[in-house]
């Protein structure tokens, strides 16, 4: 009787253990490979590859700016 | 405010991803943003992206955690939030537009090139400064739960607000609550920031909007002294519900005229207003109410004109003048002590002061007629039941007649020209006429520089007056009984 009781202690031990680290997992993995591996999160957190590519997309991109004949506050 | 530089605009700050600085730094990019983070190259990438994921529906962004939890009610006000709908703008417009459809389209189209370039979003509060001043993160997308004020405030509410509240218009000092160091938040709310819940009209109708009330209590409202502390000037029990707060302690404030909208030839779009005056106008509320039963508010002129979507649609306000020009204000400039509150008569009589037809041009004047004040007579005219009317309003205080807690004015003459006269308060003590009393019956009538018949009595003069009748009777008295003795004896 007491050596079966010790196996299901274990075996519940070893099943929150588990769960534990399976829930830490789903819950992390995405957010780190995230934040490791999005494009967008390396670019944007550089100011070198923003100031790079933006000044590259200014030059190309026809100047819009507020129209001259405005006159007065909004 | 100047515009951030094109990489500023874009630029995260890396402590938006740690979980403990911004709990939305934990949500991928494009479950926001959309785009697609897999793209071999940048152009790719952006195809879809969503600058502002917020406007017009924040629902998918914000709601869907929002919703639940720690603010449920945010994201479902978001429709009728009226600094994302804008929709009194649209409102009044209509109100005064042509009834044809063809050119009510014309007018809706024509606003939302311009007056809608200037809503704003959940994400135009709390992360970046507004498209109307050219957007841009705040804070490398840091989420703000308060949203900044030069960056998100007064950038639109600049010019008039900002500008009344800085104290940036010359000569105009800044507002006292910002000069005691307080920020917009201190009483315009993210409750009252994120609306009602409720469509409105007008903006003044949001019921949960910030007002002087809820930290300055009136004298016959419970208060709780920890929290507010009471207005006891007499003037406000006098003034109140009759005078909005403002006419007493606003300042002057900028009044801005016309306005023509239109697209220069790029198809850029631009507007021309005139030049803007600082005035100061006291004007009639046109609607009363039970929450604002004022007769008296604060009026500003607003650039409405008849002409001011004439580039799209001629003819399109045909019924400009079925809404007031110089609408209610509240301007942001509020002073204890105010040009208009020196003394009664700096505001009461002071016909320069309330708005009235030579404050309009020609076709403004039947669309303020709600809000003209008719002008009234001088007060020594409205004085001229007294005797000399001049002299009385010169020497007499205000409030001596016009006591607060009496049911009306005192209009006998014998109040103030008696011995018990009203002239002197309760504090200074009834006039004592006891001998022992070697000064002027009223001292502090004299005192104040105030004359009343009667009042330069001294007891000791009186007296010796008393005393000098005794003794001339004493001494014909004696004079006669001696001259009967001595004619006796002979």
């Amino acid at each position: 009787m007491g050596a079966n009781r010790v196996d299901v202690r274990g075996i519940l031990r070893l099943l929150v253990i588990f769960v534990a680290a399976f829930v830490i997992l789903v819950w992390t993995a995405p957010i780190a490979s995230y934040a490791e591996e999005s494009s967008c999160i390396s670019c944007h957190t550089s100011t070198k590859k923003l100031l790079k590519v933006i000044r590259d997309i200014e030059a190309s991109k026809p100047k819009v700016e507020a129209s001259t004949e405005s006159e007065g506050e909004g | 405010m100047a515009p951030l530089e094109p990489y500023e605009k874009v630029y995260v700050d890396s402590d938006f991803l740690d979980e403990d600085e911004d709990v939305h730094g934990q949500i991928s990019c494009e479950a926001c943003h959309g785009g697609n983070p897999d793209a071999e190259t940048m152009k790719e990438a952006h195809e879809g992206v969503r600058k502002d994921p917020t406007y017009p529906d924040a629902t998918k962004s914000c709601g869907e955690c929002h919703l639940d939890g720690g603010h449920p009610e945010i994201a479902e006000k978001n429709s009728t939030n009226l600094h994302i709908s804008l929709s009194p703008f649209f409102k009044k417009i209509a109100h005064r537009a042509n009834p044809d459809g063809t050119v009510r389209d014309t007018i809706e189209g024509a606003m939302g090139t311009h007056c809608m370039a200037c809503h704003s979003s959940c994400g135009q509060c709390h992360v970046s400064r507004p498209a109307s001043v050219e957007g841009g993160l705040i804070e490398g997308h840091l989420f703000q739960k308060t949203p900044p004020v030069e960056t998100n405030c007064t950038s639109c509410h600049g010019s008039r607000v900002g500008n009344e509240f800085h104290g940036e218009n010359e000569g105009i000092p800044a507002d006292v609550h910002h000069t005691h160091g307080m920020a917009c938040k201190e009483c315009h709310t993210g409750d009252e920031m994120h609306g009602s819940g409720h469509d409105h009209f007008d903006r003044y109708e949001v019921a949960n909007r910030a007002k002087c009330e809820d930290c300055h209590k009136s004298p016959d409202s419970e208060i709780d002294e920890e929290a507010a502390k009471p207005l006891e000037h007499p003037s406000h029990m006098i003034h109140q519900d009759k005078v909005s707060c403002q006419v007493c302690h606003s300042v002057s404030y900028k009044n801005c005229y016309n306005c023509h909208v239109g697209e220069d030839t790029s198809g850029v779009p631009y507007f021309k207003t005139d030049s803007s005056k600082m005035d100061f106008k006291i004007g009639l509320n046109p609607r009363t109410s039970e929450e604002r039963p004022e007769k008296y508010v604060i009026v500003r002129h607003v650039p409405v004109s008849g002409n001011l979507f004439d580039f799209y649609v001629k003819d399109a306000l045909t019924n400009v003048d079925k809404a007031p020009t110089w609408k209610f204000a509240t301007p942001h400039n509020i002073q204890l002590k105010t040009p208009q509150n020196e003394t009664c008569l700096s505001c009461h009589g002071n016909n320069d002061l309330f708005l009235n037809e030579k404050d309009a041009t020609t076709w403004e004047i039947k669309a303020n007629e709600a809000v003209f004040v008719p002008l009234k007579p001088a007060p020594h005219v409205r004085h001229s039941w007294l005797e000399q009317p001049k002299l009385h309003l010169a020497k007499v205080d205000c409030l001596t007649c016009h006591d607060p807690s009496r049911a009306a004015p005192a209009k006998d003459c014998q109040e103030c020209h008696a011995a018990n006269t009203i002239l002197t308060t309760e504090a200074e003590g009834t006039p004592e006429y006891s001998l022992k009393n070697w000064r002027f019956t009223n001292q502090e009538l004299i005192d104040k520089g105030l004359y009343v018949v009667g009042s330069n009595r001294i007891p000791g003069l009186d007296l010796a007056g008393i005393l000098l009748i005794l003794l001339t009777f004493a001494g014909c008295a004696v004079h006669g009984a001696l001259r009967f003795l001595g004619r006796k004896r002979k």
